[in-house]
């Protein structure tokens, strides 16, 4: 689904030009669900950023479900984008003057759903997650899982064959990250294919190949198996 | 006081940091405070002072009321009602009459009035030599006795303090309707030199006053009209001074039905009557100042909000390293008192260029105009409501911050100021304020240009183009009497009608001020009786020689234009009055009785209309007298600009009297342009206003959501993660200026609806609520606000999502 050849990106500094990704190749199949590791400031929310599509700014030759996406004009990006992608933060990022039901209004009113098809989609979705209960509730008002929970479900509900996710536990107490990772795994095994960036090796391993970054280069890669702890 | 130091020092550097910030709110304070002081001090001269005199509360005017308007009553009235009344304690009046002084300097006509003995002293006004009048000069023969003005006593006397005692030589038109008018000479022995700022209410200043005297003759059976000035007794309200007078008319009537019948004596307050009409503009452009004072402090107290706001954080590290409540409240209140300060300094400078631009551009006839200065209680309440608005507002979200949220602010707000939902509706609700005044401040001043525009398209009935008016004033040492005036005023036509690019020329008598002819007069057509206690109807006459309707443009669209050969029984009257009268049947030849003297109808000239009677009402005649009076206006048609002929004119009239008589020359069009001034003055200042208004809630709207975008960059790039285009990010922020520009317009036009009413009087040809107008204003205001929005929206959606992601 996606393949990442020669992937680089870089900062022009006075110093001259810093690297923040080097020489990134990488394939990953339809429904695998990937985890990137590394120390701080390896590159790996901007390997997710581009793979997203919100940066633009990189060199190399990126191809997902079959489209060029370095031959594509920035709009065009943002179509795929739109096309395929859900996003999940570590902050949540919900929009604090939304409700629930409205955050996850959000994604589909940018992809022109009918508003009778949205109403039907958002109240499925709010079902699926059990969070009917929240709808009209703001970000806020609800507890920091719950929240992640929203996020992941505003993600998802578009309906996007790829989900990225930076750090979604960063902001979770244990519980509840794994709470949220058995729901990354259900939608894995649903038929999405997740790629999550983390530093907890627990939740590492449940990605079935692990990604190794350092100071932007590919370091290695890795089963869960090989993890240090072998948590599971 | 280290500390207070310090703070002022930090503060400084903060306003230094953010100079766009201290500036807007430095300007916006200073306009609203200098437009308010300075209207309200021109206001507070003209309307709310009182007048000059001793207990000017109890001083009411009195006049006769009828169909046909206010006028004052006969003096033989006055004297009922002074016998009569119980209400008063005193009442006193004075008449208006014109005099030439003899043998000081060059004699001029001047307007002088004759005053009751009790005048003086009811208005509790001593002199300040010498005596005012006593009962006895009131009678004939021992009249002969002036009181003077200080200005006439300074400018005409050299401030003789011996004058007392001297005599006066003055003439006076006992004005009849005889052609040849003389002059009887009197002496007139001073008794008296009034104080300098003493003035009659109603009157231009007088040079002098004389008894008044009650006396009959064949134009005035009942004495001349005089004016009636009152004292209310203490307890006596205006109320009850008014049911018995009105108990006054009802025995007057009963006593005589045939002729008074319709007509009731009124009074009110003097102040009131002196300032009536006059004052409209000014409250008006009160209510638009204070408008405008509205929006600034709106539109102060989002910039503080907002600014006080984006520093959340700061302060809450300010609190978590140690400083206390007060101390943070302290740092606060010296940063808003710094730019508040400096936003009075601003306003005062403003305020007193404003007063000055005020009462230079005011219309000359509001009464104690030139007395307007800077009134401190107004300057210190205006900057008292402004800096309170900058101190409330600045340090409020401080105040809110520091008492409860300072912890969860770091908590939770540390990296991104987490805005509330109430204060985000408060912001808008002030920005919402702020178009809806802005925009009845614009439909005011829209509807008065679309007057003003309206007025100069009307059709006037004759053609002001081309015409020179000059006044000119024989002296009449040297034309005493008519005959001598007459020689002077036929030559003098007869040469300038030979002069090159003259089409014609022409004479009217006095003061030609548009709208305002000799005078009226009262009369009766024959076949059209007036019923019993109703009065004679009126009709504005005025004095003119041949070639007046030609030289002014006048089409007779009946009959013939008066001759030479004419004399005062024939007469041209007006469509409005041949219309009334005469609408079935032909006026030429028909007869108007004026008076027991038949007038005949020699022709019908157009009806003429000025921009102060737009639709005249009363009929007018014109009638042909010889120019035997000293002053009259001379009015001559040129075939090229008037003004060029001007100094032509000026050497015909000196050549001819040997001396300067031309005391005012000016186009009819600057005459006619000078009847707009007042609309024009709260034209102009309402506009500016409405200008003003709408730069400041334009500011307002760009500044919300300018901020609105930087608070909301993080959640811009969620949305775009989420998949929002550009044209959505745009859309999302157009349509909330747009929303609040569309809610403050509903707003507005509701309150314009309401309000516009109070400007009925200064509109011509356009409702108060014009629905074109309403439409205009709201589309123009929607698209500047579509405007002010848009560059906020384009930063917007320009947002780098990558960026704004790690804008947290």
């Amino acid at each position: 689904m996606i393949t990442l050849k020669n992937v680089e990106k870089c900062y022009k500094t006075k110093a001259g030009f810093t690297y923040v990704l080097r020489q990134i190749n990488l394939q990953i199949a339809e429904g695998e669900f990937i985890t990137i590791m590394g120390p701080s400031a390896a590159g790996k929310s901007t390997l997710l950023n581009i793979v997203g599509m919100l940066d633009h700014d990189w060199e190399g030759e990126y191809t997902l479900a079959g489209q060029a996406v370095h031959t594509l004009k920035p709009k065009q990006r943002q179509a795929l984008n739109r096309q395929y992608v859900g996003f999940v933060f570590q902050a949540f990022n919900l929009l604090d003057s939304l409700t629930v039901y409205e955050n996850l209004d959000v994604p589909l009113s940018y992809r022109n759903v009918k508003t009778s098809q949205r109403a039907a989609i958002v109240c499925d979705t709010l079902d699926r997650f059990g969070i009917v209960g929240k709808k009209d509730l703001y970000p806020s008002q609800l507890s920091g899982g719950q929240q992640q929970l929203v996020a992941i479900a505003r993600a998802v509900v578009a309906n996007p064959k790829l989900i990225l996710a930076d750090e979604p536990t960063g902001n979770l107490h244990s519980t509840q990250g794994r709470e949220i990772m058995k729901l990354f795994k259900k939608l894995n095994e649903e038929g999405a294919t997740i790629i999550q960036v983390t530093h907890n090796e627990e939740y590492a391993a449940y990605g079935r190949r692990i990604i190794q970054l350092k100071d932007g280069w590919m370091d290695g890669e890795i089963t869960p198996d090989q993890l240090p702890g072998k948590a599971r | 006081m280290t500390i207070l130091w310090q703070d002022i020092r930090y503060g400084l550097r903060m306003l230094g940091k953010n100079p766009g910030f201290a500036v807007v709110v430095v300007l916006i304070l200073a306009v609203a405070i200098g437009a308010n002081t300075a209207v309200f001090s021109v206001v507070n001269a003209v309307v709310l002072r009182p007048l000059p005199y001793r207990d000017a509360d109890h001083i009411v005017t009195l006049w006769e009321q009828s169909k046909w308007g206010g006028r004052p009553p006969s003096h033989q009235d006055f004297l009922t009602w002074y016998r009569q009344s119980q209400v008063f304690e005193e009442v006193a009046a004075y008449a208006r009459q014109r005099f030439y002084v003899v043998g000081i300097d060059k004699s001029r006509e001047v307007w002088a009035n004759p005053v009751s003995a009790n005048l003086l002293p009811l208005l509790g006004v001593n002199p300040l030599l010498g005596r005012v009048f006593r009962p006895e000069e009131e009678q004939p023969g021992n009249d002969q006795v002036v009181v003077l003005s200080h200005r006439f006593w300074t400018d005409r006397l050299g401030a003789d303090p011996n004058v007392l005692g001297r005599t006066l030589s003055l003439t006076s038109d006992e004005m009849n309707r005889d052609t040849s008018l003389s002059f009887d000479r009197r002496d007139y022995t001073i008794v008296g030199v009034m104080p300098a700022d003493f003035e009659l209410p109603f009157e231009r200043p007088a040079p002098f006053w004389v008894p008044l005297v009650f006396q009959r003759d064949s134009y005035w059976e009942e004495g001349r009209p005089v004016r009636p000035i009152a004292r209310l007794k203490r307890a006596v309200t205006l109320e009850q001074a008014r049911a018995a007078m009105a108990v006054l008319s009802e025995q007057a009537k009963q006593a005589q039905p045939k002729t008074r019948a319709d007509r009731k004596i009124e009074l009110d307050r003097m102040q009131n009557r002196v300032l009536a009409g006059k004052t409209h503009g000014l409250l008006l452009l009160l209510g638009a100042a204070g408008f405008v004072l509205l929006i600034a402090c709106g539109n102060v107290a989002n910039l503080f909000m907002t600014r006080a706001a984006a520093r959340q954080q700061e302060l809450a590290t300010r609190m978590v390293l140690g400083a206390s409540r007060g101390r943070v409240l302290q740092q606060m209140l010296t940063e808003s008192l710094l730019l508040t300060t400096a936003a009075g300094l601003a306003g005062l400078l403003l305020t007193f260029l404003t007063v000055k631009a005020i009462v230079g551009l005011c219309p000359v006839d509001i009464p104690r105009l030139e007395q307007a200065s800077v009134d401190g209680t107004v300057l210190g309440f205006t900057l008292g409501i402004s800096i309170l608005t900058g101190l409330l507002f600045g340090t409020m979200p401080a105040w809110r911050m520091v008492d409860t949220r300072a912890s969860q602010s770091l908590k939770s707000g540390w990296t991104r100021p987490s805005i509330t939902r109430q204060r985000r509706r408060l912001r808008g609700s002030l920005v919402v304020l702020q178009i809806a005044l802005s925009l009845i401040l614009l439909v005011g001043a829209t509807l008065l240009i679309r007057s003003l525009i309206a007025l100069h398209h009307m059709d006037l009935g004759f053609r002001p183009e081309n015409v020179l008016t000059a006044h000119i004033e024989l002296p009449v040492a040297k034309y005493p009497d008519g005959k001598h005036r007459q020689l002077f005023f036929d030559e003098l036509i007869e040469r300038v009608r030979r002069l090159p690019h003259v089409r014609s020329a022409a004479l009217v008598r006095a003061s030609l001020q548009l709208g305002e002819m000799e005078g009226e007069l009262s009369f009766s057509v024959p076949g059209h009786p007036v019923p019993d206690g109703q009065e004679l109807p009126m009709a504005k006459w005025s004095c003119i020689s041949p070639g007046f309707f030609q030289t002014l443009g006048i089409p007779i669209v009946k009959g013939r234009d008066l001759t030479e050969q004419d004399h005062a029984d024939h007469i041209v009257i007006d469509e409005t009055l041949a219309n009334r009268y005469f609408s079935d049947e032909d006026p030429i030849g028909r007869v108007l009785v004026q008076e027991g003297h038949e007038l005949t109808i020699v022709g019908v000239a157009r009806t003429t209309r000025d921009f102060l009677t737009p639709n005249p009402a009363e009929g007018a005649i014109y009638m042909h007298l010889p120019a035997s009076l000293p002053d009259m206006i001379f009015l001559v048609r040129t075939d090229d600009d008037p003004i060029r002929f001007a100094p032509l004119l000026r050497q015909q009239i000196d050549a001819l009297s040997q001396e300067e008589v031309v005391t005012r020359m000016e186009t009819l069009e600057t005459i006619l342009s000078d009847t707009l001034a007042a609309r024009r003055f709260v034209m102009i200042l309402l506009g500016l206003f409405a200008g003003l208004a709408l730069i400041v809630a334009m500011i307002g709207v760009y500044g919300l959501l300018q901020y609105n975008t930087a608070q909301q960059t993080h959640d811009i790039g969620v949305r775009m993660a989420l998949g929002a285009r550009e044209q959505d990010i745009l859309a999302a922020v157009l349509g909330r200026g747009v929303k609040l520009a569309l809610i403050g317009i509903v707003a507005g036009v509701v309150g314009a609806v309401a309000l516009t009413r109070v400007l009925s009087s200064l509109l011509y040809d356009v409702t108060p609520t014009d629905p074109a107008t309403l439409t205009l204003v709201s589309v123009a205001l929607a698209v500047t606000a579509l405007l002010a929005s848009y560059l906020p929206a384009r930063r917007a959606a320009k947002v780098d999502p990558m960026v704004a992601l790690r804008h947290e």
